[in-house]
């Protein structure tokens, strides 16, 4: 092999170790607990875990307007968007919709958790966990509503339906049973996948006319349950821990960076040291000749500060001409000379 | 002259440090939570929660909270099963008037969602792999 050659490939590999130091990402899964870094290495800072989200909406109000105008149906409430008011019973009997969000005296209320959309973000409900959602499956549950609701995840719809009323009559004897449409399975229980940056939309709908004075007139929820979420402890979360006998020494808050990663607030910032396993420096000198293959292993650590964690490594080869290079998953370095 | 230059010295200085501390602020600005309560903590259930935060029997090291949205909850910890804990928290509920809306149980955790007149209540539980071995952590919230 020529002089100018081995340079070549000196030069190569020494490109690889600079280029591996330089090029770290976020990223790596774990499975269930997610450990903490530095000093508390042997505890757990979060959890790769199922997560609830659940709206639900309730409708109630009286059949009549205190000026005794008959209140008719089709009434929406609408967990994210704008409410309708419905029909009232305008002159001559003529059905007419209110221009309000509610009718007079209408309650629609709504509580739950449920995010108007998975933007990957980091999100809280509890003192306790950061949460973030990186997309993926998830487990859908729409019970059946009174009279019907809908549930939207980016362009896939699920809803009950209810009594066709027309918003007039009270005819709920003689509804036809509701069902389930729009999931994979037929069940309003499903799985299915979320997407990041999805919105999400639920409404439930009193379809009928009500009667008899005040009452509840229409009510629905449906759970999200998230399968993966990665949610990493709090300092409240540390702090509670440490009161009931597990000891952290870096009470802080850890946030979601990647699936299955939890890194500490204000942590330093990673420094990868990278070395050839063959002799622990950072270059090596190899003699290939044409039409074979050499592999170059080699071992990286983390020289940082306490606390600062590497998710992941991203290696990318390249070679000087007529050479190939090849990296396969566990970034050992396979070079042939063609 | 010297004086001039002094000036200028000083000027540029206090550009630059303002350069910096307007990078500072807005980075910390950016790595704020978007949604940030405030958490008021208490030892002791307040007399004003409900009763579904706090189950009783097999449970401990309580700790309640509320925000300012109007949200409470509570945080157990117990090392009976996630299956036992579920059991428990269900009959805890069923017996007091709450209806089951939804359960998903699996191998590292439950979600319970119920309902009771115009209140909800969600109950998650993990299992914390801590160096004195596994916990089964319940966290209930409660939403108005």
């Amino acid at each position: 092999m020529k002089i100018a050659t081995k340079l070549k490939l000196i030069f190569l590999i020494t490109i690889l170790v600079l280029a591996a130091s330089f090029m770290f990402s976020v990223g790596s899964a774990e499975a269930a607990g997610v450990p903490c870094s530095s000093p508390d290495s042997s505890n757990t800072c979060g959890v790769v875990a199922s997560y609830n989200m659940v709206a639900r909406c309730t409708l109630s109000g009286s059949d009549k307007e205190p000026n005794g105008t008959r209140i008719l149906g089709n009434q929406e409430c609408s967990f994210f968007g704008t409410n309708v008011g419905g029909l009232y019973e305008g002159p001559g009997g003529t059905p007419t919709a209110y221009t309000t969000p509610t009718p007079p005296g209408w309650t629609y209320a709504k509580s739950g958790n449920m995010k108007r959309s998975i933007t990957n973000e980091e999100f809280k409900d509890d003192p306790y966990y950061n949460i973030r959602f990186f997309g993926g499956p998830v487990r859908v549950f729409q019970p059946k509503a009174d009279d019907s609701s809908m549930l939207r995840i980016g362009n896939n719809y699920t809803y009950w339906t209810g009594c066709s009323c027309g918003g007039t009559s009270v005819a709920k004897s003689s509804c036809p049973s509701s069902i389930f449409m729009g999931s994979p399975n037929g069940q309003s229980g499903f799985d299915t996948t979320i997407q990041s940056g999805d919105t999400i939309d639920f409404t439930v709908k009193n379809e009928c006319r009500p009667n008899n004075g005040y009452g509840e007139w229409g009510v629905g929820d449906a759970t999200i349950t998230l399968n993966e979420a990665t949610q990493c402890f709090t300092k409240e979360y540390l702090a509670w821990l440490n009161n009931n006998g597990i000891s952290y020494q870096n009470v802080t808050d850890y946030h979601p960076t990647a699936p299955g990663v939890c890194q500490p607030e204000n942590a330093p910032p990673p420094d990868l040291k990278v070395v050839w396993t063959e002799n622990n420096s950072a270059s090596i000198s190899k003699t290939v000749n044409a039409g074979q293959s050499v592999t170059v292993p080699f071992k990286f650590s983390n020289v940082g500060g306490a606390g600062s964690v590497i998710n992941n490594i991203t290696c990318n080869p390249s070679a000087p001409s007529g050479w190939s290079a090849t990296l396969p998953s566990n970034c050992q370095t396979t070079l042939q000379a063609e | 002259m010297k004086n001039k230059f002094l000036t200028i010295a000083v000027v540029l200085i206090v550009i630059v440090a303002a350069f910096f501390a307007f990078n500072y602020a807005k980075d910390k600005k950016d790595s704020t939570p978007k949604n940030k309560y405030n958490y008021t903590f208490f030892e002791e259930k307040p007399e004003s929660f409900p009763e579904v935060l706090s189950p009783g029997a097999n449970l401990a090291a309580k700790e309640y909270w509320k925000d300012d949205t109007g949200r409470q909850g509570a945080l157990f910890a117990t090392d009976i099963s996630i299956e036992e804990s579920v059991a428990n928290y269900e009959h805890s509920l069923l017996s007091t008037g709450w209806e089951i809306r939804n359960k998903v149980v699996t191998e590292g955790g439950a979600n319970l969602y119920a309902v009771k007149e115009n209140n909800a209540v969600m109950i998650d539980m993990i299992i914390l792999e801590t160096p004195k071995g596994n916990l089964t952590q319940i966290n209930v919230k409660y939403l108005q």
